[in-house]
């Protein structure tokens, strides 16, 4: 997939409008599970997905091939998304759609693991929505899409220092918040 | 080192899953608190699901490939429907132009005629 993509991107580089349309069937829904995840909107999503190629069609050029193009495409998608999330003037709380689709890649999992994990996985999914975008845009970018601290403060405009301190104190939010859910459905099973 | 101190540390580096990278202290100190042992545990979870949660995408509507693709559509494409915008637009400024022409050679006319009945 990454041989393809870079070859798409080679192509695209040099002009070849089809090459950069196939780039873009090929990435558009990471792209947007990425903006969805730092919006937590569909519409600030497609929003920041439509700028994120605007952009990568403007300055795919400029594009050294230093890093993966996913990995600058997450970059710049993160950037979108703060800039947008910059203009909110309050955090929406919106629930998530419950005709979300959301597809599960590790097929492996025997049934019972598969389920306890999907519980576990709603109940964080949940929790990330919960916490305040700022907190939330770190713990996402670090702990799920491995962005460097210093990738995080460039990105979101903010210093390395203030990075460290948001993504620990998300990270002690989510925990706290899956700690009592589970203390809650363990007490609520022992009293069955 | 205290359990505070402990559990602080443990949110900051949520993913060393192997004791041996932990400092030295902080080895000590989990060795014997079953507090932070289970803190630990409960860390390292969290930071399993969040990196599982990589692997779970969010589809989009059929709809956005289309508004992208329409997005980055290439210049030759757009160009044309430019070229029409300006070609309107200059013709707007052109058609306005004539008419204030127009009105002010209406006005002149109007005046020197004015000028000559009050000479007369």
């Amino acid at each position: 997939m990454s041989k393809e993509i870079d070859s798409l991107v080679a192509k695209a580089k040099d002009g070849d409008h089809r090459a950069f349309e196939e780039l873009v069937r090929e990435t558009y829904v990471d792209t947007y599970t990425l903006a969805f995840r730092l919006t937590g909107d569909p519409e600030d999503a497609r929003d920041v997905v439509q700028e994120v190629y605007l952009r990568v069609h403007k300055s795919l050029r400029r594009f050294r091939g230093d890093s993966q193009f996913k990995t600058w495409l997450h970059r710049i998608t993160a950037n979108c998304a703060s800039t947008l999330l910059g203009r909110r003037t309050k955090h929406r709380h919106d629930p998530m759609p419950e005709d979300a689709p959301i597809a599960d890649h590790n097929p492996e999992l025997d049934p019972a693991a598969r389920a306890d994990t999907g519980v576990l996985r709603n109940q964080l999914t949940e929790a990330l929505r919960g916490l305040p975008p700022k907190l939330s845009a770190v713990v996402v970018l670090r702990d799920i899409y491995d962005f460097s601290h210093e990738a995080i403060a460039a990105e979101l405009g903010i210093s390395e220092s203030a990075a460290k301190v948001r993504l620990h104190r998300a990270r002690k939010r989510l925990r706290e918040i899956l700690h009592t859910q589970q203390d809650s459905e363990e007490a609520e099973a022992n009293a069955v | 080192m205290q359990c505070d101190d402990v559990i602080l540390y443990l949110a900051q580096s949520p993913d060393e899953e192997s004791n041996d990278y932990l400092p030295l202290p902080v080895r000590h100190h989990l060795s014997t608190c079953l507090t932070c042992q289970a803190e630990r545990a409960h860390y390292l979870r969290l930071h399993r699901e969040l990196r599982a949660l990589r692997d779970v995408v969010i589809r989009p509507d059929d709809r956005l490939l289309t508004d992208v693709l329409d997005t980055v559509r290439p210049p030759a494409t757009v160009t044309p429907i430019r070229s029409s915008r300006r070609k309107a637009y200059v013709g707007g400024i052109a058609a306005a132009a004539t008419a204030g022409a127009a009105g002010a050679l209406v006005l002149v006319s109007k005046l020197s005629q004015k000028g000559h009945r009050l000479a007369g």
